[in-house]
């Protein structure tokens, strides 16, 4: 699969452009691409992960630009106030952000998200995955709760 | 609790008097799979349950008492969904129905029931018949070793039913009888003749009959006045009898007759076969059918008979039945038994944790479904954490209101079909319910989603609830039939319900729990107008109109949109408001006095207008009207809505409010001069605040759900 993680692709430093390359059609399983509408099967798919960021309209301004020769880009946001993504035209994916993850503290959120982020990859099948703020990687390990210290970890 | 007749009577009884008696008991709800799994709980259980502030244990908690009674044999003839942590010295088995019929069928399997006992480590119950009935069946089929030697009768507070008032009239006879609505509890057609007869001095009423029952019955008989059941109504219809006559089917083994002592409580003559004379002896009258009717001459024309017979009847209830009898059996019972071997000094359970709630809402243009949801979880206790799984755009409301929220998107908001996007939504939601473990998922939408049923199919112990608003623009009894799959379906209460055609296939189905209308703030929670008009950075002293007329993201509300603005900014003096959703698109405000707000929920800040413009979707039109509102409604009449146009113009009929359909540009501008009248305005205020109307839709709600999620629901193994 030709997938770019542009990590670069920082908030308020866009400094990455994408070279879009199609590639061959999809690959067929019970839940790959399960998203995608027929008409958007053999179009360019762009994830963006929006993770521990809010982009403000500079870099949405931005992005709209960098992303516009994509067919269907899908805004993967921590947060619930996603409608500028929606009114750009956007499609919108959600985990669970911190503030979610502050009220259930017990709970295994580090595998969670981690198969949250991988079923986001299988039902979009992305050709392109761009990133603000925090990678998909480091937002799961963020969620681990904090290592206690010991005696011989000090 | 869930059984529709004596067995959750003799429950709440049981509960009132352990109350009365000064013990404590807890109540774990376990489904029998004998009845269907979406019969919502018996409304006496309810009742007794917050009058004795009954604690309702989660079934997998921990407990531990003295004496567990098991309130129906068939609750345990099935493995029970959930692990069963009851530990308690002895465990009874109260038998509200013999083992067989009175043709010797099999009822339940009591070898099973005594065997999954066993296997979850309880010592063998001790089978408590609730009458002699019960008692010799169990001992015909060789269970006379677990069985008590003392019977375990329902019980009933006599003084809570009013004693009859003996007439001495001799001219006419009114006889009655109640049972819920069963061909069973009624004689074979040669026998109702006898039993019922025709005779003009003879009056017949019958209370729970339903058009079922009716039909089973036919030729129903002109002389029978049938009467349709209603909890509640009991000792009114009771008070209205001279007598008292009850016969049922040579099948049916009556195991106690519940009804019979609440006729006998109040000091009624009763007239019974002579099948019950072992339960009720003296305090009755007995009688083959043939001989019912010269017995009823006989009371008929001996007004001091009837009354001896009846005060008898009572005195002997409460000696026999009376709550006085509760701790003492209880006591005797309890205390037949040492302690299990092995049993440690008993110490404090640890506290059951905290029920998590899976809250579905639907796609909606507006915010209706996850609105009313939200309503319900802020009314939750502290000990019940609800997480928001919402197909709205507007999911961040909830997490406004503290509530774990994730979102995710609907089919039509990234244009994939329904097929894929309900296999994509089953994997979402496996895996939620996986993570979250909730006790209970609560769907508000109005399309169950295969999806979603599949996901839910894999967690058998988890309990489901569907919150049905009606008002249904199309039929759709696919879709209507996916009720069965839920253990309780809850209807928001319809201010306009004489206007709903029914096609959520509620109005033949007795079985949806219907709430009163689920505002999204009480009525008393709402700020007051200077506040209100504070918070929304409002000018204090004019008048100000609320202009909602919903997202307009599927119905075009331009026109009346337009019209509304125009009028209403025409008088210098007043403002308006709009209150948009974050659904809709920006709105940029035409001069000083209109005003744009984004606030949630808007009920809260209703007090701050004089009057309304707005659309009549579930929760606007409650809000307003519960508010008294003076308000034009223009209802979104989109194929995908529900008939706004029906509640609207019904509002109008009864005089709440005025309504103008969106397309109506002379139908808007007449309307809105009419809204502009004072006299016109308090007149709907009066008529608002006039309707006879409890407004806690959602705290029920809240209550059921959290006893719906304490239930082990039927095994699906």
């Amino acid at each position: 699969m030709v997938r770019r993680l542009l990590a670069g692709l920082r908030h308020r430093a866009l400094r990455a452009s994408l070279a879009l390359g199609r590639r061959g059609p999809r690959a067929e399983g019970e839940d790959l691409g399960l998203m995608l509408a027929p008409e958007r099967r053999s179009g360019a798919v762009a994830l963006v992960w929006a993770l521990g960021t809010a982009p403000d309209r500079i870099v949405e301004a931005r992005l709209a630009q960098v992303l516009r020769t994509f067919d269907t880009v899908v805004f993967v946001t921590d947060g619930l106030a996603f409608a500028p993504f929606i009114e750009a035209g956007w499609l919108v994916e959600a985990v669970p952000g911190p503030a979610v993850r502050a009220a259930a503290p017990g709970r295994d959120w580090p595998r969670y998200l981690a198969r949250r982020i991988e079923r986001i990859r299988r039902s979009w099948q992305p050709d392109f995955e761009a990133v603000l703020g925090e990678t998909p990687e480091a937002f799961v390990a963020a969620a681990a709760p904090p290592v206690q210290a010991t005696a011989s970890g000090r | 609790m869930r059984f529709p007749g004596g067995t959750s009577s003799a429950l709440a009884s049981e509960l009132r008097a352990i109350h009365r008696a000064g013990l404590t008991a807890a109540l774990i709800p376990i489904q029998s799979p004998v009845l269907s799994q979406r019969r919502p709980p018996h409304p006496g259980v309810l009742a007794a349950l917050e009058a004795t502030g009954t604690p309702l244990v989660p079934a997998e908690a921990r407990v531990s008492a003295r004496l567990a009674l098991v309130c129906h044999p068939t609750l345990l003839a099935r493995p029970p969904s959930r692990e069963l942590r009851v530990d308690a010295d002895v465990l009874g088995l109260v038998m509200h129905h013999p083992p067989r019929d009175a043709a010797g069928r099999p009822q339940f399997d009591l070898d099973a029931v005594r065997d999954i006992i066993r296997d979850l480590g309880h010592a063998d119950p001790v089978l408590l018949p609730v009458g002699p009935a019960v008692r010799r069946g169990l001992l015909a089929d060789g269970w006379g070793a677990l069985t008590w030697e003392r019977d375990w009768p329902n019980l009933i507070d006599v003084e809570a039913w009013p004693a009859a008032e003996p007439g001495d009239a001799t001219e006419r006879l009114v006889i009655g009888r109640h049972a819920r609505p069963d061909p069973l509890k009624w004689p074979v057609a040669e026998e109702r003749a006898l039993v019922y007869p025709a005779d003009p001095t003879l009056g017949f009423r019958m209370l729970g009959v339903d058009a079922a029952l009716r039909e089973a019955l036919q030729p129903w008989p002109a002389h029978w006045v049938a009467l349709p059941f209603a909890h509640g109504g009991v000792a009114a219809f009771l008070a209205g009898l001279d007598a008292y006559a009850y016969y049922h089917h040579r099948d049916w083994i009556e195991a106690f007759g519940c009804n019979v002592l609440e006729a006998l409580a109040v000091g009624l003559p009763t007239v019974l076969p002579p099948a019950f004379e072992p339960l009720f002896g003296e305090a009755a009258l007995y009688a083959e059918p043939a001989a019912a009717h010269g017995l009823y001459t006989r009371l008929r024309e001996d007004p001091a008979l009837r009354a001896t017979q009846g005060a008898l009847a009572r005195r002997l209830v409460a000696e026999r039945f009376g709550f006085d009898r509760a701790a003492e059996r209880l006591e005797a019972l309890a205390g037949r038994a040492a302690p299990l071997p092995g049993r440690a000094a008993r110490v404090p359970p640890p506290l059951p944790r905290a029920d998590t709630i899976l809250v579905i809402t639907s796609n909606g243009v507006g915010v209706g479904h996850l609105g009313r949801q939200i309503a319900i979880a802020r009314a939750q206790p502290f000990d019940v954490e609800t997480v928001f799984f919402s197909m709205s755009k507007a999911a961040a409301f909830a997490a406004a209101e503290g509530f774990m929220t994730e979102y995710r998107p609907f089919h039509t908001a990234v244009g994939v079909a329904p097929e894929p996007w309900n296999r994509w939504l089953a994997t979402e939601l496996r895996e939620a319910i996986a993570f979250y473990r909730p006790a209970a998922a609560v769907f508000d939408g109005n399309v169950p989603y295969g999806g979603m049923l599949a996901a839910f199919d894999d967690r058998p112990e988890m309990s489901r609830v569907w919150v049905r608003r009606g008002m249904w623009r199309d039929a759709s009894p696919a879709i209507a039939s996916r009720a069965d799959q839920f253990h309780l379906v809850l209807a928001p209460g319809e201010l306009c319900r004489h206007a709903d055609p029914g096609r959520d296939g509620a109005a033949d189905d007795s079985l949806t729990e219907r709430l009163p209308p689920v505002l999204q703030l009480s009525p008393h929670d709402r700020l007051g107008r200077r506040m209100a008009r504070r918070l929304l950075e409002l000018p204090e002293e004019t008048e100000i109109a609320l202009l909602q007329l919903g997202a307009g993201t599927n119905f075009d509300m331009t026109l009346a949109h337009g019209i509304a603005l125009d009028r209403l900014l025409r008088d210098p003096d007043r403002h308006v408001v709009e209150l948009v959703s974050p659904l809709a698109p920006r709105v940029s405000p035409r001069g000083d006095r209109h005003h744009v707000r984004t606030v949630f929920p808007a009920v809260r800040y209703l007090r701050a207008f004089d009057l309304a413009v707005s659309a009549a979707g579930y929760n606007s039109f409650h809000e307003v009207i519960s508010g008294g509102l003076p308000c034009l409604f223009v209802p979104n009449a989109a194929p995908e809505m529900d008939l706004q146009e029906s509640r609207a113009r019904y509002a109008a009929h009864a005089g709440w409010a005025l309504h103008a359909s969106a397309g109506d540009p002379y139908g808007l501008a007449a309307g809105i001069e009419a809204l502009l009248d004072p006299d016109r305005r308090a007149a709907m205020a009066a008529s608002c605040a006039a309707i006879p109307q409890d407004w806690d839709g959602a705290e029920i709600a809240a209550r059921r759900i959290v006893l719906i999620a304490r239930q082990a629901p039927v095994a699906r193994w």
